[in-house]
C-alpha cells in the first residue's frame, strides 16, 4: 500500500470524488474540495446541516475509501471524557483483588490491576493507539447533542491528539487521525471549536443529483419512479407546516420500500400505503395529503 | 474579471478580504485567517471555484454567513481594481433625526410598512435590582420547565443501585462494598431561546428589555439563545455576551442589522426562526416571546407558524411588556394567547411563583 503522505501529495479533487463515487457515495462539488482541503491540511472537518442527509455515511464511506479504519465516538448528552478516552474494568479489577489478595502484596495487586488489561479503550484513545499504513477516520458524531464541557475537553484533544492516563503515561497518536464531525444543530456549536475545524453545511442535494443518488442506491429502480419520488420529498420539504422535513436517506427508504412493493410510478395509493417511509410523525401525516405529492402533469 | 493572485500577492489580498468580512459581521479570527491563506495556497493552482470553496472552508464557519460571503467573494475577487468596501447589510429605510412631533408623522413612522429609524439611539442602563429580580425568575422558569429524564446520572438519596459505582467505590477497600451508592436519571436541562420584538412601539420597554437580556448572562453559556426581530429576525447571542452596557450592546446591534425600526413583522421572524434555527426548537426548547403584539404582518401566517413552533418546543410562553385592556389589545396578542401555551406580563417574569405556576398549569 502507498505511503500515507505519498498518497495525500497526490491526491486531487477529482481523484477523491472518484474513490468516494467507486463506493455509492455522490458528492457535491463543494463537500468534495472541502474534504480534500481537509485531508491536505490535516484539520478536522465540521459537517453542520440537516439530518438524513450523509454526514455520518460520508465517514464511513471516507474510511472504506482509504482502507482504514473508521472510529466512531456517538455524541449524547452527559457524555463525559471517560467514555470518550478510557476507563477501568471494576468488576474485572474486583476479581484480581480477590485472587491475587492471598498471594500477593498490595502493591504488586495495585500494579496489575492498574494495567493496560484491565483498560476499557475509548474511541477517542483507541485513534491515538491506532497502529497501521494509515490514520483512522475518527467520527464525532452528533456534536450538538454532547454538553458544553464535553465540546471543551474535545478543543484540547484535537489541539494534540494525546491522552494521558495517570497510572500508565501519556499516549500520543503517531498519525493524525482523520477527524469528521457532525452537527445536525439542535444547538449552536462553541466558536473554539468551529475556529479548528474546516465547515461545510450540507444541505438537501439538488434534484438530479437526488435522483442520482436514489438510483445508486436503490437496485433496478426505474428512473421515472426516482424522479417522481425525489419531485415529492422537495414538495414535502417545501410545505412550511411539516415539521420533520425528509433528508435523502429517508427519501432513500421511500424509493426502496415503492420498488419493493412493485410500484413502477408514485400514484396516490402508492403514497397512501408507503408515506410513513418519508414522513415520521404523526402530525406530519395527518397534514399531508396523498394528493399534494402526486403531479398532475 | 477574476484572477486567482499570484502566490506572493495571496497573504495581503486575503488579509484584505479578511477584513472586509469582519467589517460586514463576520467573525474572523487571525489563526482562520491563516488557515484560509494555507488553504488558497493549495488551491491557487487549481480552477477559481476550488479557490472559493477553499476560502470558504475557512473563513464561513456558520451556515448563515455563507450567502454573505459568496456575495462578498464576488464583490472583492471580481472586481479588484474598483475595490470598495461594501457597506454593512442594507435595508430600506427612512432616518428621523428625532421622533417626529406630531402625532400622525409619529404614527405612520411607528407601524409603517417601510423601516422607520431614529437616529441618536439612546438607552439607561437597568436597575441592578431590576436584573437580579429576572434572574431568579428566568433560573425558576428553566428549573420549572425541565420536563425530560436524560441519560446521566445523579446520586440520590432514594434512587435505585448503583452497582458500577458501588463496584468503582470498593476499589478503595480492597473489593469490599462498604458504601451503597443510589442514583437516578437527572433531568435534561431545558435550553431558553428569548425572542424579543425591538420595534419603535416597544421602545418605552427597551430598558426593561435589556434588564431581562442581562439576566440571560447568569445562565450558563449555551443554554440560552437570544433572538431579536423588528421587520426582520437577528441572532444576537454572542452581542449580548460580550455587551459590557445596555447602550454598547444597542450600538452593536445596530451596527450589525439596522434593527430598531418600525413596520414589525411577527410571523415573518418567527418563519425565519422555525426555518433556519429548527435545530435549536427542540422538545427541550422554552420559546419566550417578548412582544406587544402589534404586528403589520400577515395575522394568519403568524397563527400558523406559532402553531407550528409549539408542536417543536417544550413550552411557549409569550411575553407583554405590560397589562393591556382588552379593548385596546392588539391582533397580536389575541393570536397569542389562542397559540402560546402561556401570555405572562414581563413583571410577572420576575417572581418565581407566578412563574412555577404557570409552567405547572401547562403541564
Amino acid at each position: 500500500m502507498e505511503s500515507w503522505e505519498r498518497f495525500i501529495e497526490g491526491l486531487t479533487p477529482e481523484k477523491l470524488r472518484e474513490l468516494l463515487l467507486a463506493r455509492g457515495y455522490i458528492p457535491g462539488e463543494d463537500l468534495v474540495t472541502t474534504l480534500w482541503l481537509a485531508l491536505k491540511m490535516g484539520k478536522p472537518l465540521l459537517l453542520e446541516g440537516e439530518p438524513g442527509c450523509g454526514k455520518t455515511e460520508l465517514a464511513k464511506v471516507l474510511a472504506e475509501a482509504l482502507e482504514t479504519e473508521l472510529i466512531r465516538l456517538q455524541c449524547y448528552e452527559g457524555i463525559e471524557a471517560s467514555q470518550a478516552l478510557y476507563d477501568w474494568d471494576y468488576p474485572k479489577q474486583l476479581l484480581a483483588i480477590r485472587m491475587l489478595e492471598r498471594t500477593s502484596d498490595p502493591q504488586s495487586i495495585e500494579r496489575e490491576i492498574y494495567s493496560e488489561k484491565y483498560l476499557l479503550k475509548g474511541p477517542l484513545l483507541r485513534a491515538v493507539l491506532h497502529e497501521g499504513p494509515r490514520p483512522p477516520v475518527l467520527l464525532i458524531d452528533e456534536i450538538d447533542r454532547a454538553d458544553e464541557e464535553f465540546e471543551a475537553f474535545l478543543l484540547e484533544f484535537l489541539a494534540e491528539f494525546q491522552v494521558t492516563i495517570p497510572e500508565l503515561g501519556t499516549f500520543k497518536a503517531k498519525t493524525r487521525p482523520i477527524v469528521i464531525i457532525t452537527s445536525n444543530r439542535t444547538r449552536e456549536i462553541g466558536d473554539g471549536l468551529r475556529r479548528r475545524c474546516l465547515y461545510h453545511y450540507v444541505t438537501y442535494p439538488p434534484k438530479d443529483r437526488e435522483i442520482e443518488i436514489i438510483v445508486a442506491k436503490v437496485n433496478g429502480i426505474e428512473k421515472k419512479l426516482a424522479e417522481q419520488v425525489v419531485t415529492a420529498a422537495g414538495k414535502l420539504r417545501s410545505m412550511k407546516n411539516i415539521m420533520k422535513k425528509p433528508g435523502v436517506s429517508e427519501t432513500v427508504d421511500w424509493a426502496n420500500a415503492l420498488k419493493l412493493l412493485g410500484y413502477k410510478e408514485l400514484n396516490e395509493e402508492a403514497v397512501e400505503r408507503t408515506l410513513a417511509c418519508v414522513i415520521k410523525s404523526g402530525e406530519d401525516l395527518r397534514t399531508v395529503s396523498p394528493d399534494d405529492l402526486v403531479s398532475n402533469g | 474579471m477574476t484572477v486567482i493572485p499570484r502566490p506572493d500577492e495571496l497573504p495581503r489580498r486575503i488579509v484584505e478580504f479578511v477584513d472586509a468580512l469582519r467589517r460586514n459581521g463576520m467573525r474572523v479570527s487571525t489563526s482562520e485567517a491563516i488557515d484560509a491563506a494555507r488553504a488558497a495556497m493549495i488551491a491557487s493552482s487549481l480552477d477559481l471555484e476550488v479557490f472559493r470553496l477553499s476560502l470558504r472552508a475557512t473563513l464561513a464557519k456558520r451556515s448563515e454567513d455563507l450567502l454573505l460571503f459568496d456575495e462578498l467573494f464576488a464583490k472583492y475577487w471580481m472586481n479588484v481594481t474598483h475595490w470598495e468596501l461594501p457597506r454593512p447589510r442594507t435595508a430600506v429605510r427612512i432616518v428621523y433625526d428625532e421622533p417626529p412631533g406630531d402625532p400622525v408623522s409619529h404614527f405612520l413612522g411607528v407601524y409603517s410598512p417601510l423601516d422607520v429609524y431614529w437616529e441618536g439611539l439612546s438607552i439607561e442602563e437597568p436597575h441592578p435590582d431590576a436584573v437580579k429580580r429576572y434572574k431568579v425568575g428566568v433560573r425558576s422558569l428553566v428549573r420549572a420547565a425541565s420536563l425530560k429524564e436524560g441519560r446521566r446520572k445523579t446520586r440520590l438519596k432514594s434512587g435505585d443501585m448503583d452497582f458500577r459505582k458501588i463496584m468503582k467505590r470498593s476499589l478503595k477497600a480492597f473489593g469490599e462494598p462498604y458504601w451503597l451508592v443510589k442514583s437516578g436519571r437527572r433531568r435534561t436541562k431545558s435550553r431558553l431561546v428569548l425572542v424579543a420584538d425591538v420595534s419603535n412601539s416597544m421602545k418605552d420597554y427597551w430598558v426593561e428589555l435589556y434588564a431581562l437580556l442581562s439576566s440571560l448572562k447568569s445562565l450558563p453559556s449555551g443554554s440560552y439563545e437570544v433572538f431579536l426581530f423588528s421587520t426582520r429576525l437577528f441572532r444576537a447571542t454572542e452581542i449580548l455576551q460580550s455587551s459590557r452596557s445596555a447602550l454598547d450592546f444597542l450600538r452593536r446591534t445596530q451596527e450589525h442589522v439596522g434593527l430598531w425600526g418600525s413596520g414589525t413583522r411577527i410571523g415573518d421572524s418567527l418563519a425565519v426562526l422555525a426555518e433556519r434555527y429548527s435545530g435549536i426548537l427542540s422538545s427541550r426548547a422554552i420559546l419566550v416571546i417578548v412582544s406587544d403584539g402589534w404586528d403589520l404582518g400577515d395575522l394568519d401566517k403568524l397563527r400558523e407558524v406559532l402553531r407550528a413552533i409549539r408542536r417543536m418546543v417544550g413550552l411557549v410562553i409569550w411575553v407583554v411588556p405590560g397589562r393591556v385592556p382588552e379593548a385596546d389589545r392588539p391582533a397580536g396578542l389575541d393570536v397569542a394567547l389562542e397559540e402560546s401555551h402561556t401570555v405572562m406580563t414581563l413583571e410577572s417574569l420576575k417572581d418565581p411563583r407566578l412563574v412555577k405556576r404557570a409552567v405547572y398549569f401547562v403541564k
